[in-house]
């Protein structure tokens, strides 16, 4: 089920209603109700591959058990070592299965060996690879003895499978959210307000810029070869800003949904075109995704321990795997590595934790020098983006080779203007709201602001239904 | 209580105020809108015909379109509409011809009577073995009076301001405020559009009216009957094979009884003439799924696919019945 569904509006006020109204007392019944709401939600897609959801998290339940009762550490490592060869034997299956297959002919056919082998039909489970690292989070912690495993299967069920964060994340630590299944939810009214203020600016970011920016930016990556270099470079800003609008749009969304049933969901997007340098935007960036792979892998890798060798070596890594993450596509891997090597300048100067604050706090412009570094860490990544949007390598190195051409101080030839002052006026807003959690979170009472908080609610409104490209279409980040 | 009064209440002046701006200054329209030009497109027959260097070979096979939007690919490439996919096919078949034209002049908000104008326009000058009409049911909507200038209005004093003072009352005055407000509009054609969607229509709706035209014989339908008929009568004397082919709305092929009132009376006249071929679009395509032929969910304009299928029904008429593939 998509979120920018009429289905989802049916949807979640009814679940709303059962399990505020109905299931209330009990809270095993209401997380019950998340297990039923969250499979109904997932088996809209496809029922099929409920089993998957299913049969993970069974495995991980019962190893999470098995730990707490095994001593032996050799015992304890070949539970914690069946959950991951189980959970990430699925994503590789379903996700790179054809990747390697295909790879593994290329390489051999280079060196001068025929080999034949069918590659697949795999259907893509929607979400595997976010509910996958979700899981085995879980199990690590419970090997690790940061946490102690859960008694209760259904809402360790509810964690593994929770509707609103599911398919797209953020990718919730076991730490930090199945603690809240086992404690009586209360309705907050000020809580869920909120909630239903950042849904809508999710739906904002997605229906209205990142869907619009999609009719742009798919033109232009269909037409590159046709195009001037100004245009190119529009069609990756465009693609930045649809690629930011739509997944953070997303996660928007899911953490308004679990704060409308009383649930806190970490952070995922923090103004990332805000960020003055690759490693900030990185801290700002799919936040749940990075701290993973930060606590998951770096850590364990040996982290910024040992010489600057160790260091770059685990940085490569962990860009690399990141990039790797989204797709089974050399476009994702270069993707990966180019940020690292975006990194690379930062971590040998040691300057790769200068901007930890927020830009500008307590001004209302940046500064000059803010300004540029801004400016110049949105180009890299927009440059980065062209690998990540494009259907090989061969055409992004093309499109980049036509972008920096002559033609690039061209005048370009798509050029919506009405489109681009949105889309200013969107930066403007988040700049404005840049120290709050989302722009629609009202905090202050202040006198007055009774009667501008629901003229802005409505101005989004009304832009959504007014200037929202609408037709369901799907979250980029489901494909991952 | 207050308060949720209150937002609601600005929340409607923002949606007028907004509604408003964008009507006013048609913002983000180049992302939203496929522009339909509004002209008869420049084809080569078209520029040969309008050059009067049309070659007059009596064994070519010449083809004319009539129509509106629907049949001229409203959202959609010329390329891919339906004289293009038609000339496509006549072109790849093996036929009893030195060389085929087809002669698009169908064009967007054309009604019955553009239609027959542009009929009579170029029927003598292009000469054409077969006449398609690609009707639409608001074929009957607009001015369908045929006279030398349309533009002066009746002197029956009607319109004119009385003297004296006007009193209104307060519902009148609540009238006044709710027809000129931009939203009210905005929320009720939305409404319609959804419900539409389902399957309903709203009673006194300009859809309604239109539907009621047909099955009530109301004067608009009369009157485009006898403009429908002059085009038939004149083909039938001047051996022109005549195809009408009553467009679907794709949006609404789940929903057909909509317009059965409508596609009755519609096949009822056209079935008088044995010589007019009429196919019937709501049964061609009964049983197919709107989202595979439709442009939008609001929008009852076909898509290529429907351009390509619309195309091949026709084809097959041709071929079948024409002499030049006898």
């Amino acid at each position: 089920m998509l979120f920018n569904s009429i289905d989802f509006a049916f949807f979640l006020p009814i679940i709303f209603i059962l399990y505020w109204y109905v299931f209330n007392r009990n809270l095993k019944l209401q997380n019950f109700l998340i297990v039923a709401a969250s499979y109904v939600f997932y088996g809209w897609w496809d029922w099929r591959f409920l089993s998957l959801i299913l049969f993970s998290t069974i495995v991980d339940f019962s190893i999470g058990k098995a730990l707490k009762n095994t001593h032996k550490e050799k015992q304890r490592k070949a539970l914690l070592w069946t959950s991951i060869l189980v959970n990430l034997g699925f994503l590789g299956f379903f996700k790179y299965y054809n990747f390697f297959l295909d790879n593994f002919i290329s390489a051999f056919t280079f060196f001068g060996h025929q080999i034949s082998a069918n590659s697949l039909n795999i259907i893509l489970p929607v979400g595997i690879s976010f509910y996958t690292f979700q899981t085995l989070s879980y199990t690590i912690d419970v090997y690790k003895k940061k946490m102690e495993p859960t008694e209760d299967f259904i809402s360790f069920t509810a964690f593994v499978s929770f509707f609103p964060q599911l398919v797209a994340g953020p990718i919730e630590r076991a730490s930090n959210l199945l603690p809240q299944f086992f404690k009586k939810r209360v309705f907050d009214k000020t809580k869920a307000i909120d909630g239903l203020h950042q849904i809508l600016w999710g739906l904002f970011k997605k229906i209205v810029i990142a869907d619009n920016c999609a009719t742009y930016a798919n033109e232009i990556f269909a037409n590159y070869h046709d195009l001037s270099g100004s245009t190119l470079f529009l069609g990756g800003v465009f693609f930045a800003f649809q690629i930011y609008g739509d997944f953070s749009g997303y996660s928007d969304i899911a953490i308004g949904t679990a704060r409308l049933f009383g649930f806190d969901l970490m952070r995922n997007f923090a103004y990332p075109y805000f960020s003055r340098d690759i490693a900030e935007f990185w801290r700002r960036w799919h936040i749940s995704l990075s701290t993973w792979f930060r606590d998951y892998l770096y850590i364990p890798l040996g982290g910024s321990r040992g010489g600057m060798s160790q260091k770059i070596k685990n940085t490569f890594i962990i860009f690399i795997v990141s990039g790797f993450w989204h797709g089974a596509n050399w476009t994702f891997i270069i993707w990966g590595a180019l940020n690292a090597i975006y990194f690379l300048p930062l971590l040998l100067s040691k300057n790769n934790r200068n901007n930890l604050d927020i830009i500008a706090k307590n001004n209302i412009f940046p500064s000059l020098k803010e300004f540029f570094q801004v400016a110049l860490t949105f180009i890299l990544t927009t440059i980065a983006w062209i690998f990540f949007r494009s259907d090989n390598v061969g055409m992004a190195v093309e499109y980049l080779a036509h972008m920096f051409s002559l033609s690039l101080i061209d005048y370009p030839s798509v050029f919506p203007v009405d489109f681009i002052i949105l889309i200013l006026l969107f930066i403007i807003f988040e700049w404005i709201s840049r120290e709050k959690l989302h722009p629609l979170e009202f905090k202050t009472k202040k006198k007055g602001s009774s009667i501008y908080r629901p003229i802005i609610v409505s101005l989004i409104i009304w832009i959504i239904i007014l200037w929202g490209a609408f037709g369901n279409k799907e979250f980029i980040y489901f494909q991952f | 209580m207050k308060k949720t009064i209150l937002y609601i209440i600005l929340f409607c002046l923002v949606g007028e105020l907004m509604i408003r701006f964008d009507k006013s200054y048609t913002f983000m329209e180049e992302s939203r809108v496929v522009k339909i030009s509004t002209d008869i497109e420049l084809t080569p027959e078209f520029e040969l015909l309008q050059n009067n260097s049309f070659p007059e070979n009596q064994k070519d096979f010449r083809i004319m379109v009539l129509g509106d939007s629907y049949i001229h690919g409203g959202g959609i490439e010329f390329k891919d509409n339906f004289s293009q996919n038609l000339k496509a096919m006549i072109n790849a078949s093996k036929g009893n011809f030195d060389h085929s034209w087809v002669l698009d002049i169908s064009r967007p908000d054309a009604n019955n009577l553009d239609n027959k104008r542009s009929y009579f326009q170029f029927v003598n000058r292009f000469n054409p073995n077969v006449v398609i009409i690609g009707y639409n049911i608001n074929d009957i909507d607009g001015n369908l009076v045929e006279k030398e200038s349309n533009t002066e209005l009746p002197d029956n004093g009607k319109g004119v301001k009385t003297s004296g003072s006007e009193t209104v009352s307060l519902i009148g005055k609540i009238y006044k405020l709710v027809y000129a407000s931009e939203f009210i509009h905005f929320v009720l054609r939305k409404s319609h559009d959804q419900l539409k969607s389902f399957g309903y229509t709203i009673p006194g709706s300009k859809f309604d009216l239109t539907i009621k035209s047909y099955s009530q014989n109301k004067e608009n339908w009369k009157q485009s009957k006898k403009l429908l008929k002059d085009i038939i009568l004149h083909a039938e004397q001047n051996d022109i094979q005549l195809i009408v082919y009553n467009f679907p709305e794709t949006n609404h092929l789940e929903h057909q009884e909509l317009f059965s009132g409508a596609n009755t009376a519609i096949k009822a006249f056209f079935n008088e003439f044995p010589s007019v071929y009429y196919l019937d679009g709501s049964i061609l395509f009964n049983g197919e799924k709107s989202k595979d032929f439709r442009l939008s969910k609001y929008d009852g304009h076909p898509n290529e696919k429907a351009h390509k299928r619309m195309a091949k029904d026709v084809f097959d008429v041709i071929q079948e019945s024409n002499k030049v593939y006898q």
